[in-house]
């Protein structure tokens, strides 16, 4: 009679609690926030000029020079690897008739009939193309005397170019799509 | 008097007796028995788990670049479960091009894009707070250490013209909820439906909670 008594009480009990009281569902979550960064393209010319006793041009001077680009590793490493590109222009045509640059043909560096040099291999972070060349040569007997007196202000104008290389299976390709959208 | 002997012994008989009866009348047959049932609470309990991703390959992201990441749920406690996936795209105003190298407008775009395989439905997807945010269901209930295939294996970064975004770092945010399957899910005849209708009770049920999933504005 008392377990009867107990058990309705119970039973009761348990049909007025509050319906809120019996929805509370299992469940559970997980969050990841891997964070990417943003590459960006940040090359630059380094070049090799000793000081040289300047030498009268009939005498046919070889001055050393080198110049190559370098992709600099960044703190955060966001520098991306790239293909590279150089141009070389002179100041002064009549002179540049008259300059030779030496060591252009052995440098690993191909020419693209664009007026640029492209060097082919990926130039990774961190790293430098060899140079593009090696020295400076003058040909006396190609200078005019008109040109002599612009002698003094010459100069050897470097421009370089980078593009990314990831995505791309080689430097043409790379350089196709930079110039197209460029041109867009 | 003289009362007989008989007669006293049959009158302490029958007091003993009434005594007897009385006692006798209130002790019942009883019997008792006791059954412990232990009952087991169930749980609910996830990981998220991203294998492919290795965060040394991710800091000098290029446009168009894939990059491997494939988030997946593992049931790691001991009762079934609905199991989904959010993932927060971020969108920004930018300058993209075709894949030609063609220039576009500049316009609000997600920087990120991915194919989600077969095995996960779509329940929604809305802007919230500067992020593109997409919420999937898992097409089968989630059994205890079973693992969900991937939601996707790699996401592709937009084609952004350079110098917007150079050396931003960017997050795409993925969460992953659970709940019972156990009564959240009786009103529809398919997995997707079940689970749509029990993500309803887990939204309502984590509200203003730490596991409290993305609400459209």
């Amino acid at each position: 009679m008392e377990k009867k008594l107990l058990f309705l009480l119970l039973f009761a009990a348990a049909a007025l609690m509050p319906v809120n009281a019996l929805y509370g569902y299992l469940s559970d979550y997980a969050e990841v926030k891997n964070p990417a960064t943003v590459g960006y393209q940040e090359t630059t010319i380094t070049e090799e000029f000793p000081p040289v006793t300047p030498v009268l041009p009939e005498e046919d001077p070889t001055y050393p020079k080198t110049a190559w680009i370098s992709n600099p590793a960044a703190a955060n490493n966001a520098n991306c690897d790239a293909y590279v590109r150089m141009r070389i222009s002179f100041s002064h045509s009549d002179i540049a008739q008259a300059v030779t640059l030496e060591g252009l043909s052995s440098s690993g560096w191909i020419w693209g009939d664009d007026g640029y040099y492209y060097y082919p291999e990926i130039l990774r972070e961190g790293e430098n193309t060899p140079p593009l060349f090696q020295a400076v040569h003058v040909s006396g007997d190609q200078l005019t005397e008109a040109a002599e007196k612009y002698l003094a202000d010459f100069r050897l104008v470097l421009y370089e170019e980078s593009v990314q290389a990831k995505g791309f299976s080689s430097y043409r390709e790379a350089w196709d799509f930079f110039l197209r959208r460029r041109a867009a | 008097m003289n009362i007989s002997r008989k007669a006293l012994a049959a009158i302490l008989c029958s007091a003993m007796g009434g005594v007897a009866l009385i006692g006798g009348t209130v002790a019942y047959l009883t019997d008792y028995d006791v059954a412990a049932n232990e009952f087991t609470v169930g749980k609910v309990d996830i990981d998220l788990l991203e294998p492919k991703w290795d965060p040394e390959e991710h800091k000098d992201l290029v446009p168009t670049e894939e990059i491997e990441k494939d988030p997946q749920i593992k049931n790691v406690g001991v009762n079934d479960a609905f199991v989904y996936l959010e993932v927060s795209v971020p969108v920004r105003n930018v300058l993209t091009s075709d894949k030609d190298g063609n220039r576009r407008e500049a316009a609000d775009t997600e920087l990120f894009t991915f194919e989600a395989g077969e095995g996960w439905t779509l329940m929604q997807s809305f802007l919230k707070d500067g992020y593109q945010v997409y919420q999937y269901s898992f097409n089968d209930i989630l059994k205890p250490q079973d693992t969900t295939a991937p939601l996707f294996e790699t996401m592709t970064f937009a084609n952004l013209i350079e110098g917007q975004l150079d050396g931003a770092q960017l997050t795409v945010p993925v969460r992953a909820y659970a709940i019972q399957t156990v009564h959240t899910g009786d009103e529809g005849s398919t997995i997707p439906e079940k689970a749509k209708e029990a993500f309803d009770k887990y939204m309502n049920q984590n509200t203003a909670q730490p596991g409290a999933a993305a609400v459209k504005a």
